[in-house]
């Protein structure tokens, strides 16, 4: 199961119980993770940390995912932002806009397998670029 | 194909909001638990190939799944209430009741805006014979122009008093700590909510008082 991975992930759901449990599962694998409930509290994150990838989720109180992802569009250009959403996958018209935006948009509940996959090619995506 | 009317539109766009805002909620439910079923199944692994088990860990584990489950199976006893609440369309209910069921709905929309639902309903019972959706969409559609000029830490509060002197008679309010401004007096005076608030057999009004907005029906007798 383990890794070794060198990636440096930042996770963002406002569901404590989630997100707090990716992040111990990703951890088992390797990964070095850090989580956040917030989306104000993960800008924060992103200015004092240098992440490889961040997964935030859509919806939140206050500062939801597609907020996130504008902001660091323009602090961070490069960093890949993948998006999770608990829509149903409808090709909801606003979705389809951060799409463009965001390096990937998975659909809750997500298989670690894929958001592994996901990141991987993000960031690889980043390297190769 | 025959085009629907604005107001069927408007009903089946109601039903959609809802229905996908449970949904959503849904999928988080669905979510946790796949996150923490495969931390079982990860520590399971883990302990097969030589790491010690950590039986508190997967104890709460289980603990927090009961959680979710409990969790989803109210979402859908939500979701359940509501898509019937459209079978008849015209009901005996008790008032707070059926409001306590729609707050519990519009929570949702409150709290991603970080704001507080605060229900304050008369301990009386207030039982009505009206259509029990339309009573729901109009206390949405109040409800969402409070939200759209609540700033967070805010409260819009719903009220639900029955009328002194006046039989049957009862009142809600939905209070906002802000002026509704334009958008406020063009729902209580566009022709969806005239309409209906007709169907509910009551009246609507906005009432300004000290820079805060409340919108109140009012059913007489």
């Amino acid at each position: 199961m383990e890794e070794r991975a060198s990636m440096r992930i930042l996770l963002v759901d406002d569901e404590p119980e989630l997100v707090f449990t990716m992040q111990e599962r990703l951890e088992l694998r390797g990964f070095t993770v850090d989580a956040v409930t917030s989306g104000k509290e993960a800008l924060q994150r992103i200015d004092d940390n240098p992440y490889d990838v961040v997964v935030v989720d859509v919806k939140m109180p206050g500062m939801g995912g597609g907020e996130v992802l504008t902001s660091v569009r323009e602090s961070h250009p490069s960093l890949p932002v993948i998006l999770l959403t608990g829509h149903g996958g409808s090709g909801d018209e606003g979705e389809e806009h951060m799409l463009r935006a965001a390096c990937a948009f998975l659909y809750k509940p997500v298989k670690i397998e894929k958001l592994i996959e996901t990141m991987k090619g993000c960031v690889g995506e980043q390297s190769d670029g | 194909m025959a085009e629907r009317s604005p107001l069927l539109g408007e009903k089946l766009g109601f039903f959609g909001v809802v229905a996908a805002s449970l949904s959503h909620e849904l999928k988080n439910v669905l979510a946790t638990i796949n996150e923490l079923a495969g931390l079982i199944e990860d520590q399971s692994i883990a302990a097969e190939a030589g790491r010690p088990l950590r039986p508190e860990r997967l104890q709460k584990a289980c603990v927090n799944i009961n959680k979710q489950v409990l969790r989803g199976s109210t979402l859908v006893e939500r979701l359940n209430f509501f898509a019937h609440s459209v079978d008849k369309q015209v009901a005996d209910v008790e008032l707070g009741a059926l409001l306590t069921k729609i707050c519990d709905i519009c929570d949702r929309f409150a709290s991603l805006r970080q704001v507080t639902l605060a229900r304050k309903f008369t301990a009386q019972e207030l039982p009505r014979t009206l259509d029990p959706f339309a009573l729901q969409h109009v206390v949405y559609l109040a409800v969402r122009v409070a939200l759209n000029v609540a700033e967070a830490g805010q409260a819009v509060s719903l009220v639900l008093e029955p009328l002194e002197a006046q039989g049957r008679g009862c009142w809600l309010a939905v209070e906002s700590e802000n002026p509704l401004g334009e958008e406020g007096r063009s729902l209580v005076e566009g022709p969806l909510m005239q309409q209906l608030v007709s169907e509910l057999g009551a009246e609507i009004s906005l009432v300004s008082a000290q820079s805060k907005d409340s919108i109140v029906f009012t059913w007489v007798g």
